[in-house]
């Protein structure tokens, strides 16, 4: 009884967590809890007034919403000249995921 | 056979743990974040370093929305150091198509108002999305988040006025986070 208890247990959690709510671009991902920003782009262009930013969504991995693009991200701020771009991921037990991106610039 | 019988009703069977840890720990995250939200504003702007100094973006609050037809704003604000002005942009969802032309704060008897310029109008499902910009100084925008008072937002459109008001325990939890963000840039300048 023990034993087929224990297989179900470990049948489950391979089926929670065959397909998580992870974001490909975080430089680092946590089992549990992710939490990171990191650099994505930088230009020439001097000087940064406005933010703007932009969101994508994953729920279990199986639902993904969202438009986490630059362009978003700029009409946002009402950018036009960019300065840098970071985006940040996190993430709890792979159930939801969040992807932002920040465009600053003039 | 009884002992057995004692033995299995005082074990919690691993699968119990197995498919309730992931809630009792979103709970917990839940819990925590609930509790120290106050305290704790670093999930709430985010800050850079630039050229002409730092600049601070205080992330989308959500919260006001219209009395009659519950249409949603939702706001964000930059504040560039050394200046004086915050930008203070927001998102209006509305089925009516509106033409706005500015924004006026009210809290207690505070009032500030600013004319808006359009980022753009587009379509989110049936409804539009409104984008505009405003722009408000720092200290009237400092002493417009103040948790003690009930807060308004009036959105002057050419034939209405739309009316937008946050719920009493929101506005407390987001006028004190702002509060201390702008506590922190203050320390800053």
């Amino acid at each position: 009884m023990k034993k087929i208890k224990g297989l179900a247990a470990m049948a489950t959690v391979a089926l929670i967590f065959s397909s998580c709510a992870m974001s490909r671009n975080a430089p680092l991902t946590g089992f549990l809890y992710t939490s990171t920003k990191s650099p994505m782009a930088v230009t020439n262009n001097a000087g940064a007034s406005k933010v703007g930013t932009s969101e994508a969504m994953s729920i279990l991995g199986w639902v993904a919403t969202g438009d986490a693009s630059i362009d978003a991200a700029c009409k946002a701020g009402g950018v036009t000249k960019i300065h840098h771009v970071d985006e940040e991921c996190t993430g709890i037990l792979g159930i939801i995921a969040k992807y932002k991106v920040y465009v600053y610039g003039e | 056979m009884v002992n057995n019988h004692l033995r299995e009703a005082g074990e919690i069977p691993p699968l119990f743990f197995v498919l309730h840890l992931p809630g009792l720990l979103l709970l917990f995250f839940c819990l925590n974040t609930a509790f120290y939200s106050a305290q704790n504003i670093n999930s709430y702007y985010v800050s850079s370093r630039v050229d002409k100094g730092s600049i601070y973006f205080i992330r989308a609050q959500k919260g006001f929305k219209s009395k009659p037809g519950a249409n949603k704003l939702r706001y964000d604000m930059t504040y560039l150091l050394g200046k004086d002005s915050v930008t203070f942009n927001f998102s209006y969802f509305d089925k009516k198509p509106i033409v706005c032309d500015s924004l006026v704060l009210i809290n207690g008897s505070k009032r500030l108002s600013s004319a808006l310029s359009k980022i753009f109008i587009e379509t989110k499902g049936k409804k539009w999305h409104y984008r505009y910009g405003a722009k408000f100084s720092f200290k009237d925008t400092q002493a417009f988040f103040n948790p003690e008072q009930e807060a308004l937002m009036l959105l002057i459109c050419k034939n209405a006025v739309v009316e937008l008001h946050c719920k009493k325990r929101l506005w407390k939890k987001h006028a004190g986070v702002n509060t201390r963000i702008f506590e922190l840039i203050n320390l800053n300048r």
